[in-house]
């Protein structure tokens, strides 16, 4: 007894799902509640990402009127005041800051993440930047439900569409005592269930994944289609996973369940299960098992390091000048400012960045073990699976912030490399020099780095898929009326 | 009869085993829930106290040098937190825990556990006893409510009753008490446990505001449970299976609790951008420099302040000064700068107060964000506790500045500028004190996310008992 062949009952099947008025505008509440969400993705990323392009351009623009004086300077043109000579690099160059950018990742529009805003862009100069502070302008009230974006969709609310579309796969029929007359078919229930299961998978699957595509490809313009594609495809592997897994949940439910809102409460207890309990769990988990960084003890150290160098100022600068002689001053300070900023502040600020250094990476390190435990115990719970993965691919992976911060630091020391001497010996600056200024542009970062833990999070994700579907398999071999 | 129906029906409910397992988890994930919450809550008032101590001391201890160095180095303070924020963190993840109070700029917010950690917003973003409450309970109640009329109407109960000549209003009353009654057994132990513990580790006389504090936290958590019990019922009273007043119940509580948080925020950022802080700090710099309306800029101020105070010291070289020119022009200076920068917040306050408005106007259709508000503000951890906190901040940040510069103009002659102060001029800044706003402070702050939820709680009885009248079988 074979049946109706697989297209047929797919056909079948889809007819029927169409027929129903609430599944239909179940779908069409999900397209536009993805609609709007990667719609203010796409909108941010672009943002993103001109806000990012107008830093660097400015930074080069600022850096080109500089050399423009330089230039009227030596025609005759300028007649430098004492605040605006430049041929000082203590004018010019000890608090001028170069932006470095980390620029959005193709899949930026579909996850916003949860860091705050201005991340994006690190200034780094010949002064030390972790002495500044980190002020923000954004309302934490805004921040504290957390974005709507379509990771959130995904892994929360696209769950609860597919629970409404098949919490009554088989248990409505035999509630309404069609299920024998199914049964007697020459089509197996088993068959059945997996071929509503298929239409179900089908039409979530067209619904979210076309939006999600689509966004894509808009943020990333007619150039970077291409570039886009590996990623997409990886993300909606993962869309195909996880969709299939609820669907799993709600053939294996609907395959024991005798009535309908019986099916329906189970699979909201699963749902509340994985989507609510089982990540705060593993949160809780996580926190104690890799805790947070000790903020406040950094910004203790940094201090303490701080006064401990303003007392040793003489010391400090002694072994400043003893350690590359060419930065001994060949003239005397411009002023009292000049002295001090030359010669007491600028050697402060190297050593202190060579001590503090490490310690700010830590900072990095830590979120990176604890990104590499999450994802571990993101396999107990699929929608937790499916956050990271979109949040990792948007480019809100915590080794791609450590990797950012390693670049930061080689890019100062390349700033600080032109003009260190001349800026500790007061030799005047030239032409050269302004030539030297590095100026950052972002580079393409391979798939390569991103496919580990999305590759991770993927073998998570299809071992659930497989171990549940496995259990419903046997399961539905025994599924009766 | 109400009695008698309401007994009735918490029998039941108790008999169900699914409910049961429900409350187990409820008590389990609440319990675990305030168990961390404390966890972190004395390790977190620890570490502040010991943090700022060690800031202080730093600040005393930081050597020999010029004032305003000493005012860049600054003193980073730290905000306190009450017993409650044991159950509702509130802002904390994100607002930032410290302020470093320096010479340049205004108190701002800085080094928030959000920005380190990543299990703070693993996925609702719900691990704290009062969200978690709010969010599941919630849930809870609508499923409950929701099924209470539908499946006596498709068992066939409903018409024996109502054949039996029972009235449906006393009917109703009595499920809804029971149901009500039925919620309450896990959560009042709860709502106890809450009460007792912040009074036991409140700070000594603050126990009379805390507990007020805790009591309209419970209330308003209780008030909005028993607002979607009866929606809940309201929806089963109306729908004609129930199975559609369950997938309308999951409706209502998706939209309300999952999705209008966030809409809510993303609304209030569409309707009331904020400047990012780059902007921000781009007006503050423009403003300092060319000034605003009739306010001259800096550089016409400086002119000014050198005309002004050689006539006042009747001589006619700067250098010729018998007070330290460079204090007074670093006093002038912060003076604009605070003029600057005050006017600029003020703006820049506007525009949170068009965001808070926005969200209270999602908060009339959804209010899970009207009882969250409710909790977090009693708690103390909502953002006009947190700018309190930060503009108290403020003005001890602007008096200690104000005594760095005294002391180059008491110590400097002339247009001098180098000099070192010593620890007796550290000494004159005393600690930073802060007194939390009391309990009235805080209603006043959340009187309209209050008078929501209670709205909400009449207009969800009253529209119960209109259905009620209408029930059929």
């Amino acid at each position: 007894m074979t049946g109706a062949s697989w297209p047929r009952l797919l056909a079948a099947e889809w007819r029927l799902f169409a027929a129903g008025w609430s599944n239909v505008l179940l779908l069409l509440a999900l397209a536009a509640l993805s609609g709007f969400s990667v719609w203010g993705g796409v909108e941010r990323t672009l943002e993103t990402r001109a806000a990012q392009a107008q830093a660097l351009q400015a930074h080069v623009n600022g850096w080109q009127n500089k050399r423009e004086r330089f230039l009227q300077l030596q025609a005759g043109e300028l007649d430098p005041d004492v605040f605006s000579n430049p041929k000082r690099a203590d004018l010019v160059v000890m608090s001028h800051r170069a932006p470095l950018v980390l620029p959005p990742l193709p899949l930026a529009p579909l996850s916003a993440g949860s860091v705050r805003e201005g991340h994006d862009i690190i200034e780094a100069g010949m002064t030390s930047r972790h002495g500044r502070g980190s002020e923000t302008t954004e309302n934490p009230v805004n921040r504290l439900d957390g974005p709507l974006d379509l990771a959130f969709v995904v892994a929360w609310i696209l769950p609860l569409v597919l629970l409404v579309l098949s919490y009554e796969g088989l248990a409505k029929d035999r509630e309404q005592q069609i299920a024998p007359l199914l049964a007697s078919g020459a089509t197996p229930l088993r068959r059945i269930m997996v071929a509503r299961a298929a239409v179900r998978f089908g039409a979530a699957f067209l619904v979210v994944g076309s939006i999600a595509t689509l966004a894509v490809a808009l943020a990333a313009g007619p150039d970077g289609v291409l570039t886009t594609a590996a990623d997409l495809a990886l993300w909606l592997t993962g869309l195909a996973g996880h969709i299939i897994f609820w669907l799993i949940v709600s053939t294996a439910i609907n395959a024991q369940a005798r009535s309908a809102i019986g099916a329906g409460l189970s699979m909201l207890g699963v749902w509340i299960l994985l989507s609510l309990v089982t990540p705060v769990m593993i949160a809780l988990w996580v926190s104690s098992a890799t805790p947070r960084p000790d903020r406040l003890g950094y910004v203790l150290q940094l201090r303490a390091m701080q006064n401990d160098l303003a007392e040793r100022a003489d010391e400090v600068r002694a072994a400043f000048y003893s350690e590359n002689p060419a930065r001994r001053p060949v003239r005397p300070a411009f002023s009292e400012y000049d002295a001090y900023f030359v010669e007491t502040y600028y050697p402060r600020q190297r050593i202190l960045d060579r001590q503090f250094a490490p310690i700010a990476r830590d900072l990095h390190t830590l979120q990176v073990r604890q990104a590499a435990r999450l994802r571990l115990m993101s396999a107990l719970s699929p929608p937790l699976i499916m956050k990271r993965l979109t949040d990792d691919l948007a480019g809100h992976a915590p080794e791609r912030r450590l990797a950012f911060f390693d670049s930061t630091g080689a890019f100062e020391a390349r700033i600080r490399d032109s003009f260190d001497v001349k800026l500790a010996s007061r030799r005047p600056l030239t032409l050269a020099d302004y030539d030297l200024m590095p100026m950052h542009s972002p580079s393409v970062e391979p798939l390569l780095n991103r496919l580990q833990p999305a590759s991770a999070l993927l073998v998570s994700l299809f071992t659930v898929i497989l171990l549940s579907g496995i259990a419903t398999g046997f399961r539905l071999r025994r599924v009766g009326p | 009869m109400i009695y008698a129906v309401a007994r009735r029906e918490i029998l039941l409910q108790l008999r169900d085993g699914r409910l049961l397992v429900t409350a187990a988890l409820m008590v389990a994930l609440l319990g675990a829930a305030t168990a961390v919450g404390w966890s972190r809550w004395v390790t977190g008032e620890a570490e502040r106290v010991r943090f700022s101590e060690q800031s202080y001391d730093q600040w005393l201890n930081q050597g020999p040098k010029h004032p305003h160095r000493a005012a860049a180095y600054g003193i980073y303070v730290a905000k306190p937190e009450t017993p409650l924020a044991v159950f509702e963190p509130g802002l904390r993840p994100y607002a930032g825990r410290t302020l470093w109070l320096e010479a340049h700029s205004n108190a701002a917010f800085s080094n928030a556990p959000a920005d380190d950690d990543l299990t703070a917003s693993p996925g609702l973003g719900e691990s704290s006893g009062a969200g978690l409450l709010q969010l599941l309970g919630g849930l809870i109640a609508l499923v409950l409510g929701s099924l209470s009329v539908a499946r006596e109407r498709e068992t066939g109960v409903l018409r024996q009753l109502l054949a039996q000549g029972i009235k449906p209003s006393s009917w109703l009353a009595g499920k809804y008490l029971g149901l009500a009654g039925v919620l309450a057994i896990p959560l009042l132990p709860f709502g106890a446990i809450v009460l007792i513990a912040t009074l036991w580790v409140s700070p000594a006389g603050t126990a009379h505001d805390t507990a007020l504090r805790a009591v309209v936290a419970l209330g308003a958590g209780a008030a909005y449970l028993l607002a979607l019990l009866a929606v809940g019922m309201v929806v089963s009273v109306i729908a004609r299976s129930s199975r559609f007043a369950l997938m309308t119940a999951l409706g209502i509580w998706v939209i309300g609790s999952v999705l209008a948080p966030r809409a809510a925020s993303h609304l209030a950022l569409r309707l009331a951008p904020t400047p990012d802080a780059a902007v921000y700090a781009k007006a503050i710099g423009d403003n300092f420099m060319s000034g605003f309306g009739t306010e001259p800029g800096w550089d016409e101020r400086l002119k000014r302040l050198e005309r002004d105070t050689l006539a006042q010291y009747r001589v006619s070289r700067l250098a010729d000064l018998p007070v330290g020119f460079s204090g007074l022009r670093m006093t002038a200076m912060d003076r604009w700068t605070i003029q600057v920068s005050d006017r600029q917040h003020q703006r820049l306050q506007a525009i949170y107060d068009r965001q808070a408005r926005v969200r209270l106007v999602v908060a009339a259709l959804a209010p899970f964000i009207a009882a969250r508000s409710v909790t977090q503000g009693m708690a103390g951890m909502d953002w006009p506790h947190y700018q309190h906190y930060a503009a108290e901040a403020e003005l001890y940040r602007r008096a200690f500045n104000e005594r760095m510069n005294a002391a180059i103009t008491r110590s400097l002659r002339g247009e001098a500028w180098e000099m070192n102060a010593e620890r007796d001029v550290w000494a004159s800044v005393p600690p930073f004190h802060y007194d939390s706003p009391d309990f009235r402070w805080a209603m006043r702050a959340q009187a309209p996310p209050v008078v929501i939820l209670i709205l909400w709680l009449l207009a969800a009885l009253s529209a119960l008992a209109l259905v009620g009248r209408r029930l059929r079988p």
